[in-house]
């Protein structure tokens, strides 16, 4: 053990080169080790610091992109959340918005003085029964004060102090148009779900959390829609018509740039309308609408090369037995008629015996690619369904004129729009569109027979025999057909329509007005073929519903013309000097 | 060894630096993110303003409620605008009147 002891001391003394230099690097090796631990530790929170000021430079610059907008129609911010877009006409006129309301409830356990507060209520609301307010108070339950207030009514409750009183907010839906677009536009329930109009059809889009900002745009025209809802309402009251309906629809692109059914209600007030009066005319409505389908008929016939608009038809009888009916006019015709003639006149017979050389089943194809025996797809939940009828005995007289077949005037003035725009079937639409018109057109008649049938209907409000000349406004080269039915439901009451196309050489719009039993109005001065004529109790389209189509051409017809540049290029507009 | 004290005095330096400037840059941070969050709410007020205003204009500007007030508050009768005299415009408007013109100076000679 000494000796080991000794060797020890002995190695710790030794000063040799070798030992010497091993003890010195090891001692240098140690201090290195040290600082660089202290140098990774220095680094680490040097990483740490400026990972710090990294993070916070990034918040700010991050805040301050973020930026609010609020030139921009897209990043208009609310202080609630929107459950459900705007609704803007294709001007970007506002027709829906939803905005903050408030409703006032009450707690009863939260009013200390109850008298008090049953006669601060009376006070301010002297509408609301004392009776109840005070058996609803004494039931201890929370109940509905008043819903919807006004800022007026929300802050006369504020004034109140009332801790009782919970002012609870909600989101409403805003119609600044009011009763302007309430076929069309429809309502919501309370939990802000579509039940009808656009409001159901576009229910899921209007609520797409994703798009909330951006509005849903829609065909329609505001200035247009009121123009003809005011001349509809004139006419309704001059007519003294149960109800009445226009539309009016671009016939190469199928957007309807109005549509009004009259009777209407204030889309703003709550209420429970049972009346089928109230009923969409134009989209729901189911009409027998007579002579319309004549137009039809001869198309056809002109498309199949049956005839030529000039080609005459001898030996016209008077009437016609057909199974148990008696087919008759209105009027005594010419025993000779023209193709174009019998669209002119409206000859009913002529219409027929056009029609049995046309055959049922090409007529029955023809009808129903026009989508006119089928519900139409449109943009609507109030949508009518054509009556189904059997091609049986009689029918393919009947149709050819318009009898014992039905359709919504929506459908009816599509068909128009097909036939006079050059020949393509088109769908019409509510829903805006920058680009019309890249979808692939289906032909349903040739350019050449929709020219000829422009030409006729053209005639039918120029020539001396047609029956829509009251429709003939200067300028806008108006085209069209009329229609005089009885209504399916009840015989005894007229449902008259006119059809008309403008303008005729190269059509642009398609405006259909419908009036449901319109009596005759002496104390109208109609301009009859340059004569001023009062007194007249006539009851046939072309005494009401044509008149009503004319007068709206001429409000809408300068809006038409500028909006769509046209004023001195082509057409609709020509000047008077 | 000098520039061994030398590396550590300057991360030193540089700690102290950070450890002074993250609570001013924090300090800072916070009171421009309050700057923007009363910017932010006054532009929501101010949009909350301009969505309502713009509702009242909507409404108010509504053909209906304007047709309604010139009846109500201006004697003039507004009638159509006859197509003659819609021009698009201003030379459009000059060559017509100056060929009525020609015309009535025609006319005017004429006789």
């Amino acid at each position: 053990m000494k000796n080991k002891k000794s060797r020890n001391l002995n190695y710790e003394n030794q000063k040799s080169f070798f030992f010497d230099d091993f003890l010195e690097t090891a001692q240098k090796n140690k201090k290195l080790n040290k600082s660089k631990i202290y140098e990774d530790r220095l680094y680490v929170l040097f990483s740490f610091f400026f990972s710090l000021i990294l993070i916070f430079s990034i918040s700010i610059f991050s805040i301050s992109i973020q930026e609010t907008n609020f030139q921009g129609y897209k990043r208009t911010s609310y202080h609630f959340p929107l459950l459900r877009r705007d609704v803007l006409d294709r001007n970007g006129e506002l027709m829906a918005r939803n905005i903050n309301s408030f409703h006032a409830a009450v707690n009863p356990h939260l009013v200390k003085n109850k008298k008090n507060f049953i006669l601060n209520i009376q006070l301010n609301f002297p509408k609301i029964s004392k009776i109840e307010l005070k058996k609803k108070l004494e039931n201890g339950k929370r109940f509905y004060l008043k819903r919807r207030l006004t800022a007026g009514e929300k802050n006369k409750l504020w004034s109140l102090g009332e801790k009782g009183i919970i002012i609870e907010p909600f989101q409403s839906r805003v119609y600044p148009h009011g009763q302007l677009y309430s076929h069309i536009l429809g309502q919501i329930d309370d939990d802000n779900y579509g039940i009808s109009g656009i409001e159901k059809y576009f229910d899921r889009v209007l609520r797409d959390k994703k798009k909330i900002k951006e509005p849903l745009v829609l065909t329609l025209d505001s200035n247009i829609q009121f123009l003809i809802k005011t001349q509809l309402k004139q006419a309704m009251a001059d007519f003294d018509a149960n109800a009445a309906g226009a539309l009016l629809m671009d016939v190469k692109t199928g957007e309807v740039l109005s549509l009004v059914s009259l009777p209407d209600y204030n889309l703003n007030i709550r209420q429970n309308i049972s009346d089928i009066k109230f009923m969409n005319q134009i989209t729901k409505g189911v009409f027998e609408l007579g002579s319309v389908f004549k137009t039809f008929t001869i198309a056809l016939a002109l498309e199949e090369n049956i005839f030529t608009p000039a080609t005459i038809i001898d030996n016209i009888p008077d009437k016609i037995k057909c199974s148990r009916y008696t087919i008759g006019d209105i009027h005594n015709f010419p025993e000779s008629l023209t193709v174009e003639d019998i669209l002119i006149r409206s000859s009913n017979i002529g219409s027929l015996m056009i029609a049995r050389k046309i055959g049922e089943d090409k007529l029955k194809n023809f009808l129903e690619n026009l989508s006119l025996l089928k519900p139409i797809n449109f943009e609507l939940e109030e949508i009518g369904r054509p009556l189904n009828f059997n091609w049986d005995k009689c029918k393919l007289e009947t149709v050819s004129y318009g009898h014992g077949i039905t359709t919504t005037p929506l459908q009816a003035a599509a068909a128009y729009a097909s036939i006079t725009n050059g020949g393509y079937l088109i769908k019409p639409t509510l829903k805006y569109k920058k680009n019309f018109g890249n979808n692939k057109r289906i032909s349903i008649i040739s350019n050449h027979t929709s020219n000829q049938i422009n030409k006729i209907l053209r005639k039918v409000v120029t020539d001396e025999e047609g029956t829509a000349s009251f429709a003939n406004i200067f300028g806008y080269e108006v085209a069209g057909k009329t229609g005089t039915s009885k209504s399916y439901t009840d015989d005894k009451k007229n449902i008259n329509t006119f059809i008309s196309i403008f303008p005729s050489n190269s059509p642009k719009y398609v405006l259909l007005t419908i009036l449901d039993n319109p009596k005759g109005a002496p104390h109208l001065i109609y301009n009859y073929k340059g004569q001023k004529i009062s007194n007249i109790s006539r009851t046939e389209a072309g005494w009401n519903a044509v008149y009503i189509a004319g007068k709206i051409i001429e409000k809408i017809g300068p809006i038409l013309a500028i909006n769509n540049n046209e004023v001195h290029t082509t057409h609709v507009v020509k000047k008077n000097n | 060894m000098f520039s061994y004290n030398k590396k550590k005095l300057i991360i030193i330096l540089v700690y102290i630096s950070f450890f002074i400037a993250i609570p001013l840059i924090k300090n800072k941070s916070r009171l421009i993110e309050k700057k923007i969050q009363n910017y932010e709410s006054k532009i929501f007020s101010l949009e909350k303003k301009l969505l309502e205003s713009n509702l009242e204009f909507q409404y108010l500007s509504s053909p209906a409620i304007l047709s309604s007030k010139i009846e109500k508050y201006l004697d003039q009768k507004y009638d159509n605008l006859d197509l003659s005299q819609i021009y698009l415009n201003i030379e459009d408007f000059k060559s017509e009147k100056e060929k009525i013109t020609r015309i009535l100076i025609n006319e005017k000679q004429k006789k």
